[in-house]
């Protein structure tokens, strides 16, 4: 049925268009691409040529080469402030047309549950990469602006040119994009549970953060492979030389699994419940 | 109209997931129908495995039931300048490390840490081992192989005219099987102990057993791909502990032959490269300076598995332990602080260090479930694969 396609995807780029016109989704884009731009300014202003081992990963190679920033933002970013944005964008999804009134409209469309679920998922999953992309690219570009730029040294030792590192972060972005998924997918669950959107959004980056702690904890080490946060760290395979792809892998299936069961939970609750708002 | 139909997807799929998890392991679990072996066979078929290529991801792990050692460390790239608690480290904490083997002339091993790699690249006779979390890369020169198995067969002949029983060295794996057989036999049981599945491979299942009441290594077990005659995986038991103290294996293999470009190994531009000394230049050393050498050579008090090393008196102050005296008695101050080291953090360290030793008669001990090391309160140290009191008792002989 090309026109009922058609709809959906048009209800798609509806919603993509709402997200991205929205002030406070730039809002949380612009803060994202502070990081990388206070990182590199603090280290040029602060650079007295030592290295000294400590801080976030890749801190002390910023000077050598500023393509590194890209990466010491990521690690920082990763662990609070992209599940913090996501938080919002995913709790947000259903939880806002509800607390505005307009869920009612958005639902006129018979089977438009399923629908809008999968079409408010798209647009959150398109903010994971976009916010990824944001961290990535601001990082690349400052640090090329700062620093001397060239051949980039892996992990292993190995050195490529420009060329094939970039390619190397698209990977890399791609892998935290993936990563993010889960989330999104319980942040969308969340949302449907309620119908004041702070509250999902809360609730969902706390949760990123309360996984966060369990993996730390030694105590608990059965657990860890269960935790969506689990590989979040993982994106360094993608500066080995030859490159790794186990934990992406993993983290695919991984997070494939927290989509299935959060997807089939808020299918569950928001094609039973009975919208009054 | 009952919409709770709907929910049915949510109860499903966690279902299918779990299920999915435990037939995965159950299948891994099955044991593979493989024809009968020898022990000797299977040492001869091991033998035979040194010229293989493959590559593969190998996960390591351990459970000495000591405190965390990887936290004793001092965390970043202080501890890597440190041989000795990057050994302890290697050995102590989990590890995954890709693998690349071709032939006994080409290797390397990536240690995957988590944002942190480090490689041992071994290139016919080039040997590298970078670090990137301290960007410092070592370069070493092997002897040249050719002329030390010149050597080698050079002092074989000597012993050989001196000791005419020694006239037949073995030369054939299955000759090598066969004294290795004859040399542990007396202390071990060697056995073959069924098939298992290892990375996906069928594979023979070689178990050491000690013969000896007082070392603390209940067996070992070595896996040996059923194809090949690659070890898979080798497992250590402790005595009285449930979980393996230690086990390293593939998780996943590859017996296909890894790139030459692997083996190749540049130092990036930026990093802090040493040399190593080559053998003849550290032998040349030594001779220039006349040390003594003698009185350092640890001893040797037993033999087999309960073997016990002594390290002599001076050599506890050497490493920084300090004897038994005043109130701090024992390893208290284990570790020098080094710039850039936080002091805070040390001391952390050395309160865990000093929680998992135990003051012992004349010293303190470290007693893990493998191992055993005493300090004396002369400063001798003594360490092996018994009980702290086998130690003590030799201590004190």
């Amino acid at each position: 049925m090309p026109a009922e396609r058609s709809l959906g995807l048009s209800l798609v780029l509806s919603e993509i268009t709402v997200l991205f016109r929205r002030l406070r989704t730039w809002a949380m884009i612009g803060a994202l691409a502070l990081i990388p731009i206070l990182i590199a300014v603090v280290v040029r202003v602060s650079s007295d040529g030592s290295a000294s081992g400590r801080g976030p990963a890749f801190l002390d190679s910023i000077t050598q080469n500023g393509l590194f920033v890209s990466l010491t933002a990521l690690t920082v970013a990763i662990p609070l402030f992209l599940p913090l944005t996501i938080g919002v964008v995913a709790g947000d999804t259903i939880a806002g047309e509800a607390n505005l009134g307009t869920l009612r409209y958005l639902l006129v469309a018979p089977a438009g549950r399923i629908r809008l679920l999968l079409v408010k998922y798209t647009g959150a999953a398109l903010f994971c990469l976009v916010a990824t992309l944001t961290v990535v690219v601001t990082g690349a570009i400052i640090g090329a602006l700062l620093f001397p730029v060239g051949p980039v040294t892996l992990l292993s030792g190995d050195t490529v040119g420009i060329v094939g590192y970039f390619g190397r972060l698209l990977l890399l972005a791609l892998y935290v994009t993936v990563s993010l998924m889960g989330l999104s997918a319980i942040g969308l669950f969340i949302s449907t549970l309620t119908t004041i959107p702070v509250g999902a959004m809360a609730a969902t980056a706390a949760l990123a953060a309360v996984a966060q702690i369990l993996g730390a904890l030694p105590q608990l080490e059965w657990l860890h492979p269960w935790l969506f946060t689990n590989y979040w760290l993982g994106f360094a395979d993608f500066l080995r030389q030859p490159l790794v792809w186990n934990s992406f892998l993993d983290n695919a299936l991984l997070q494939f699994g927290y989509i299935a069961v959060f997807g089939s939970l808020a299918y569950g609750r928001f094609s039973t419940k009975d919208i009054l708002s | 109209m009952n919409k709770n139909w709907r929910w049915l997807p949510a109860g499903i799929v966690p279902v299918v997931i779990v299920t999915a998890a435990v037939s995965g392991s159950a299948v891994a679990e099955a044991q593979p129908q493989l024809p009968a072996k020898t022990a000797q066979e299977l040492l001869e078929f091991v033998a035979t495995s040194a010229e293989d290529a493959y590559s593969g991801t190998v996960e390591q792990s351990s459970d000495l039931g000591l405190p965390d050692i990887s936290m004793a460390t001092p965390p970043g790239g202080t501890s890597s300048s440190d041989p000795t608690s990057t050994a302890l480290e290697l050995l102590t904490a989990d590890h995954t490390a890709q693998v690349y083997v071709d032939g006994p002339d080409r290797a390397r091993v990536q240690v995957l840490d988590q944002l942190a790699q480090r490689d041992v690249v071994v290139n016919q006779d080039d040997v590298w081992f970078y670090d990137s979390s301290a960007n410092e890369a070592m370069h070493a020169v092997l002897p040249d192989r050719e002329s030390a198995k010149a050597e080698l067969e050079a002092k074989l002949q000597e012993k050989a005219a001196e000791y005419p029983e020694l006239q037949d060295v073995p030369r054939t794996p299955a000759e090598l099987a066969e004294v290795f057989l004859a040399t542990i036999d007396p202390s071990t049981e060697v056995t073959v102990d069924g098939t298992r599945r290892v990375a996906g491979r069928s594979a023979y299942e070689l178990r050491l057993t000690p013969e000896d009441a007082t070392t603390l290594i209940g067996s070992i077990a070595v896996s040996v791909d059923s194809e090949t005659g690659v070890p898979l995986s080798v497992t250590v038991q402790a005595k009285g502990q449930e979980d393996a103290a230690f086990q390293a294996g593939f998780s996943a293999v590859d017996f296909s032959t890894p790139d030459a470009g692997i083996f190749e190994f540049t130092p990036p531009a930026d990093a802090t490269v040493t040399e190593a000394p080559t053998v003849d230049d550290a032998r040349a050393r030594m001779e220039a300076k006349d040390e003594p050498i003698a009185t350092d050579e640890p001893v040797v008090i037993g033999e087999g598995w309960s073997t016990i090393v002594e390290l002599p008196a001076g050599t506890a102050a050497k490493l920084g332990v300090a004897p038994g005296s005043g109130e701090a008695a024992g390893m208290g101050d284990i570790m020098d602080i080094k710039p850039g080291m936080d002091p805070e953090e040390v001391a952390g360290a050395q309160a865990m260090l000093d929680q998992a030793l135990t003051e012992v008669d004349g010293g303190s001990a470290l007693q893990t479930s493998l191992v055993s090391v005493l300090v004396t309160d002369d400063g001798r140290i003594l360490a092996g694969a018994v009980g702290v009191d086998q130690l003590v008792a030799a201590a004190q002989r």
